[in-house]
This record gives structure tokens, C-alpha cells and sequence, in this order.
């Protein structure tokens, strides 16, 4: 048995761990393994931080190696996700139209993107890291994740653009401008 | 800083809330400056919202059992509580102090950079429940005009604000954001105004630069008795907030 104190720290992550894994695996039930795996580890853990900020870092690392860890057995970490994977319906809230058309661009977009791409928007953007606890997560300086994240937004903003050229779906409230950023 | 210093990196860190207070707030009057730079925020920003979108609702359940870890003596056990509940306490204020800097950081940055799309359509992005499903709340009587919706996300959360203008420069906006967030009105720089309050599963926070302290006070709490109200502002709540527009100074934003 664990303590509930342990417990109640690590359920109130539950959802950001599981969304960090989903954005990685683009698989409810890996991602699903992921998190249990995750809690198993932490709860079973004699030296847990106590600062939150360090709690929190250390628990997306905990998911992130053990996710390498079952990605060096199946290759999944070298691959990109096809869009075959991406299951367009399932278990997503209904918005507006446009909403809809957007978040499913962004979808495709997103699973278009290289690994180390979706892991850091996953990480910043689902998971809710600052840069400090990115920095800890990836083992890079906090100056790298500032880069990496600025990467990944450009190119997914790119992929964006790349897929509402196909003619597949619209991407409505991106403003148009010029600029190298972007 | 200048111009030129304005890099994609520097950007992404504005919308993610990385930015000190300071730079923060030079970057966004050089937003309010230059449409292309306030442009390339408003994309990011949308970026960053769309991505949590893509992870399904899911309730994720703790596993009940692992394996047992070794059990010291009870005496140790009790100076190990004593002492973890200590430290854990004063961690804990940190910790939420630093949370709610950075929240307060997010949220000021958000509301200084401001830009609406005018032809938007009703989003259907609010909650559905709780006092938010009312927004926009009408303050016509406040001369405040309702300009639109945004839905942000940060550290994990999705943020909906609710932005309103006034006929004399006034900019308002009310954020809608989980119960729970750890956010205290003192993190905020003292030239903006904030209140900011929780019902039920809801947190609320307006905010408005440049306004008379007193009239803000009073829309705050025509807002919030609104909100909890579940209905429109009453008659009375309207004639205050006429009168406070009447005899309050034109915003300073």
C-alpha cells in the first residue's frame, strides 16, 4: 500500500500525464499504459521530490523513459505517427463548426510533425510545463527549450498551412502575415 | 530591448508566460504598436490553444496496489511527518506563490495585448454549465460593448476571455479559467486593476487598466453578483454602473 498523501499529490497529474502520452502515442490505450505505468513507478518511488515544480518534472520524465524505454522494443520512437493512427472521431468534444474544422487541421498537423516536435508542444502546451521544468524533463538547458518550442510552433504553423493547401480541410482564424517566425 | 530584438523565441516565451514582468510589458506596447508583431502573437496563441484539443477526455484511475515499501519504526515515522508536514507546508507556499506569479504573469500579458477578430461568430468554446454559459454578460449600461471570445490555454488549462470596450479608451476583460488555479490578486502589477473570485467549479477574473479605481469596483461587483445571480445584471446593478460611467474620468489605458 502507498500513502494517500502520495496518492492525492499524484491523481491531481493525471490528466496532464495523460494528455503528454496521448500527444506522443496518438493512442488511447498506450497512453492509458503509459500513465498507469507512470503511477506505478512514482508511488513505488523512496526518494520523491518534495517541491511540486521538481514533483512535476519528475513525473513527466518517469513517463517519458518509460515510454523510450517501450519505444527502443517497437521502434515507435523513430517513426512518425500516420495519419492512418489518428483516429478522427473518437471521444473529442463537439464546438462550433469552424472549431471543429480547426482542431481536426491542427490534428493532422500535429501528428505530421517529427517526434521531438510533438514532444516539446506536448510538453509545454498539454502537459502545462514552464521552460524551467521542460529544461529537467529533456536534460537541455532552459535556453534550448525556448528554440525548440519556437521550432515546433513554426512548424506546425507550417504543416498547418501544408494541409489546408491540400484542399482537405480550412484552418479560418490564422492570421496571414509576413514573417520568418512563423 | 528594440524592435529588432523581437525573435520568434522571444514570442513563443510571451505566449507561454516566460517572460519577466518587465519584458512582458515591453513587448506587448510593441504589439500595440505594430500590427504584424500584435498578428504574429494572436497565431501563436491560437497554436497554443489548439493543441490540447487533440488529447480526448479521458478519467485516468490510480492503480489500487504496489508493491509494500519498508516500514521504519514508529518513532521515526512520527518525526518524519512532523517534519515532512513542515517542510511540505512551506514548499507548498512557494510553490503557489511562484504558480500564481507565473499565472498572473500569463493572464496581464494576455489582456495588455489586445486583439479581437470583429466579425467573429458566438463561440460555442464557453462552458455550457456554470455561471460562464451567461457570457457575455450585457454592460451595455456600463457603456462597455462586448468584442468577442478567446480561448487560450496555459500551463494545461483552458482560458476563455470575455473582452469588453468602452466609448473612452476602456478595455475590460473577464477570464474564465478552472476552479482551483492558484492565482493571487497581489502577483498582478499594481497599474491594472483586478478582482478576482471562484463559483463552484468556475474561476473568474476582471481585470482593466486605466479605469477609475471606484468605478472598477463597482463593475467588478455587478459582474460577479451577476455570475452568481445566474442571470443578467438587474436594474440596479445597471443604474450604478450608469452613474459610476457618468461621474468617472475617461480610462487612462
Amino acid at each position: 500500500m502507498f500513502h494517500g498523501g502520495d496518492r492525492h499529490r499524484l491523481e491531481s497529474y493525471l490528466e496532464r500525464l495523460y494528455g503528454y502520452a496521448f500527444s506522443l502515442t496518438y493512442d488511447a490505450h498506450k497512453a492509458e499504459d503509459l500513465v498507469h505505468d507512470t503511477a506505478v513507478k512514482a508511488l513505488s518511488a523512496r526518494n520523491v521530490p518534495r517541491d511540486e515544480a521538481a514533483y512535476r518534472a519528475w513525473l513527466f520524465t518517469i513517463l517519458r523513459n518509460t515510454m523510450i524505454d517501450g519505444s527502443r522494443k517497437s521502434s515507435l520512437r523513430d517513426r512518425e505517427f500516420p495519419e492512418t493512427d489518428i483516429d478522427l472521431e473518437d471521444g473529442f468534444s463537439q464546438g462550433s463548426e469552424t472549431e471543429e474544422v480547426n482542431a481536426l487541421t491542427v490534428r493532422i498537423a500535429f501528428g505530421r510533425l517529427p517526434v521531438n516536435h510533438r514532444e516539446v508542444l506536448a510538453a509545454i502546451d498539454v502537459a502545462g510545463l514552464s521552460y524551467e521544468e521542460a529544461s529537467r524533463v529533456f536534460e537541455v538547458p532552459v535556453g534550448t527549450i525556448m528554440s525548440r518550442i519556437s521550432r515546433a510552433r513554426s512548424a506546425l504553423y507550417k504543416q498547418v498551412e501544408d494541409t489546408t493547401a491540400d484542399g482537405k480541410v480550412r484552418f479560418l482564424p490564422v492570421r496571414r502575415h509576413n514573417s520568418t517566425g512563423m | 530591448m528594440q524592435g529588432t530584438d523581437i525573435t520568434p523565441e522571444l514570442l513563443n516565451a510571451y505566449v507561454d508566460g516566460e517572460l519577466s514582468r518587465d519584458e512582458a510589458a515591453w513587448l506587448a506596447r510593441a504589439a500595440a504598436r505594430d500590427p504584424a508583431i500584435a498578428a504574429r502573437i494572436a497565431t501563436l496563441r491560437e497554436l497554443k490553444a489548439a493543441v490540447p484539443a487533440l488529447v480526448p477526455e479521458r478519467r485516468i484511475a490510480l492503480p489500487s496496489r504496489v508493491r509494500t515499501r519498508v516500514t521504519p519504526g514508529f518513532a521515526a515515522v512520527a518525526a518524519g511527518l512532523l517534519l515532512l508536514i513542515a517542510t511540505g507546508m512551506l514548499h507548498l507556499y512557494l510553490q503557489s506563490e511562484s504558480e500564481s506569479a507565473r499565472w498572473a504573469r500569463f493572464l496581464q500579458s494576455h489582456h495588455e495585448a489586445w486583439a479581437f477578430a470583429r466579425d467573429a461568430k458566438p463561440a460555442r468554446f464557453l462552458p455550457t454549465s456554470g455561471p460562464a454559459r451567461l457570457l457575455p454578460l450585457d454592460l451595455e449600461s456600463a457603456r462597455l460593448t462586448f468584442v468577442g471570445h478567446q480561448k487560450v490555454s496555459f500551463a494545461g488549462k483552458t482560458v476563455v476571455r470575455t473582452g469588453y470596450e468602452g466609448t473612452r479608451g476602456c478595455r475590460v476583460s473577464l477570464y474564465v479559467y478552472p476552479g482551483g488555479t492558484v492565482l493571487d490578486e497581489s502577483a498582478f502589477s499594481q497599474t491594472l486593476l483586478v478582482r478576482k473570485w471562484e463559483i463552484g467549479q468556475q474561476g473568474f477574473a476582471l481585470m482593466a487598466d486605466g479605469m477609475a479605481k471606484v468605478r472598477f469596483e463597482g463593475l467588478a461587483r455587478a459582474v460577479e453578483k451577476a455570475l452568481r445571480a445566474g442571470s443578467q445584471p438587474d436594474p440596479g446593478s445597471r443604474q450604478r454602473l450608469a452613474q459610476a460611467r457618468r461621474t468617472s474620468p475617461p480610462c487612462q489605458a
